[in-house]
């Protein structure tokens, strides 16, 4: 990821937050003007946040059609216009670079920085600069307010595969991290997907494989199944590949509930075991959120007959919220809330419409090729997807007219 | 340009020495050697074939646990068209994804012991996969332009390296009801292989072949993933019988 920090009229003492109804005010569907051979016609524009310590910082993202490109940037005010400072990234190649964007006041920050912003098709447009890797900023790109992002009134799951994207692409933190959790809203993400496993001392954690290997974590003398290890010796020694720590489920569902705007979590149950521990926590968490007035809705995942079966000798799993992977019958012997077919089996709207019947929800995963992201969102019913791409689907889900 | 009688008999007896030598030194080449990667000129041959296998490994970070050594099965054809020309076939086949190719190589000796070769081949790739939870299929065309060096030792061992780069050229996926096609055009890798080939007993002739294939996309893969946001790295060995 390259580093935005060059942009020295960013770092101007006199810049200041935008307000909230600014930010709210600008999100939108846009036509991309000049750099349009670079990101394609549309982008879909929008806010995200995280709860720090002491303050919250906020991040706009816009979602492109063309390589499943976006960008990220911070935004502030700077003398009556909105400067907005960051980087993009296409995933479908290692292709990223520098942005940098202006409103000028006469081009709608006067609108936006007003106490009743009222934003119409045109009134805002958005000019700046991007190049490639580390290099200025030179090439012109602009972007001109079209219409409000889509919202259908039963809303849409966007979900972040290893709660944001594999290490395979290239991100800017490891996948399964909290550092990854609190970011994964920039990608568009509305949820999250984890892995959880056990470790030698039954702590709940996030980790996908079944062994320390060097695609998820830095080399450190330790090797073999995760399991075998304490979460103590785990915090000591064993380091994600961007050098995070292995998370406890805990910590994860610490940072959802008090730091993101995530309003989904879906536990993948990676081992074989007693799901006591597991559903404890999603019900505490699930609690913690509702005392924050937030509804963050935690479900255990059942991918495996085994799952289901330790899922089911559970003495009131009936009211415990979960997603199954396997039939349409099986949802019903465990009534999970949500039926989870591979994508591969197409959109099966006959079934996805059956489920609906009987008050569940149906998610898709784990989809990844634009083409299809397009048609599930077009031509399916699902009422949300899973994928390493959440900025696709955000653009996908948010165009729609 | 008018000649004399005398140098027409010199041309035509050199041009017979020379065709009568090559067809020697293709009788000697088959009494001593077979060869499929080798580019060798077929001056009396008219048929090559070979039967084998190859083994792929998978790039764990991208296919992650599922770090797969995949067999798959090969029979490789030549034909000769002409001195230099000949016409190549190939079939990789795993049964639920499959790829076949054809191609000519222009073959060219540029001295007793060093070789080379420069084609086009065109394949196909297809593949289905209907098990639970997928109802998947895939096929594509791709071609693949490569240049061949062959050194023949002292010895009976012939040594190949092979360039070949691959451009896709349009790739179909159905999922279920879904279905999505693309013929968009691009450079999708290519690959190195050096190939040892010689006798292992009796007349019968062994290939050995290791391919270091760079690509974003990769037909053996397509189940999977589709092409990657990077070039990535899949060795393979090709063990093969020269029939």
């Amino acid at each position: 990821m390259p580093d935005p920090s060059g942009w020295d009229l960013f770092k101007s003492p006199a810049a200041r937050i935008l307000p909230g109804k600014a930010r709210q005010a600008m999100e939108g569907v846009y036509t991309v003007g000049n750099g349009n051979n670079t990101f394609g016609d549309l982008t879909a524009i929008k806010w995200s946040y995280v709860i720090n310590t002491n303050d919250s910082s906020f991040h706009v993202s816009g979602f492109f059609g063309k390589d499943i490109a976006y960008f990220i940037c911070e935004g502030k005010q700077l003398d009556g216009a909105i400067i907005m400072n960051g980087y993009w990234r296409k995933m479908v190649s290692t292709e990223t670079g520098l942005i940098r964007l202006t409103i000028t006041a006469a081009n709608g920050a006067n609108i936006l920085l007003s106490p009743l912003p009222a934003v119409t098709p045109g009134s805002i447009v958005i000019n700046g600069v991007f190049g490639n890797g580390q290099e200025e900023p030179e090439l012109p790109v602009s972007f001109a307010y079209n219409r409000p992002l889509h919202n259908s009134p039963a809303g849409f799951n966007i979900l972040a595969h290893r709660s944001g994207g594999r290490n395979s692409d290239l991100l800017p933190v490891s996948e399964n991290s909290v550092e990854m959790v609190l970011k994964t809203a920039e990608f568009g993400s509305t949820g999250i997907e984890i892995d959880v496993r056990f470790t030698k001392d039954g702590i709940p954690i996030i980790y996908h494989d079944n062994d320390l290997n060097l695609r998820e974590v830095q080399k450190s003398g330790l090797v073999g199944p995760i399991e075998n290890y304490t979460y103590a010796q785990l915090s000591a020694f064993v380091r994600l590949i961007h050098g995070e720590r292995i998370p406890t489920l805990r910590q994860v569902l610490n940072t959802v509930v008090y730091q993101t705007q995530l309003s989904f979590v879906w536990l993948d149950t990676k081992y074989i075991g007693s799901l006591e521990k597991v559903q404890t926590l999603a019900q505490e968490f699930k609690q913690r959120a509702l005392q924050q007035g937030r509804n963050v809705e935690i479900v255990i995942g059942l991918p495996g007959r085994d799952q289901i079966n330790n899922f089911l000798s559970l003495p009131d799993y009936a009211s415990t919220p979960s997603l199954c992977e396997l039939s349409i019958e099986d949802v019903q012997t465990t009534n999970a809330r949500i039926w989870a077919p591979r994508f591969t089996e197409g959109t099966q709207n006959d079934k996805v419409a059956a489920i609906h019947a009987q008050g569940r929800k149906a998610f898709a995963w784990t989809l990844d090729v634009p083409e299809f992201i397009e048609q599930f969102i077009r031509e399916g019913d699902f009422d949300g997807i899973l994928s390493n791409y959440p900025s696709c689907i955000a653009y996908y889900y948010y165009v729609q007219q | 340009m008018c000649r004399s009688p005398r140098e027409i008999y010199l041309l035509i007896s050199i041009s017979l020495f020379i065709a009568l030598n090559c067809n020697a030194q293709d009788s000697a080449f088959f009494a001593k050697h077979r060869a499929i990667y080798f580019p060798y000129p077929m001056y009396k041959e008219q048929w090559r074939s070979s039967l084998g296998f190859t083994l792929l490994t998978t790039p764990q970070d991208i296919t992650e646990e599922v770090r797969l050594r995949i067999p798959c099965g090969n029979f490789t054809v030549l034909k000769k068209i002409s001195n230099h020309f000949t016409a190549e076939g190939r079939i990789d086949f795993q049964f639920l994804q499959n790829h076949l190719s054809a191609g000519v190589q222009y073959v060219r000796p540029v001295s007793k012991k060093f070789y080379f070769s420069a084609g086009n081949d065109i394949g196909y790739w297809f593949g289905f996969l209907k098990i639970d939870g997928f109802d998947s299929k895939g096929s594509g065309w791709l071609t693949y332009p490569s240049v061949t060096f062959g050194y023949m030792t002292r010895k009976d061992l012939l040594i190949t390296l092979k360039v070949q780069a691959s451009v896709n050229l349009y790739y179909q996926a159905q999922n279920g009801e879904n279905k999505f096609s693309s013929g968009k055009k691009y450079y999708n890798g290519e690959a190195f292989t050096l190939a040892i080939e010689q006798p292992f007993y009796h007349r019968k002739h062994l290939t050995l072949a290791f391919s270091a294939i760079s690509n974003y996309f990769y037909w053996q893969t397509w189940s999977l993933f589709y092409k990657t946001n990077r070039k990535v790295f899949y060795p393979q060995i090709t063990v093969g019988i020269i029939l």
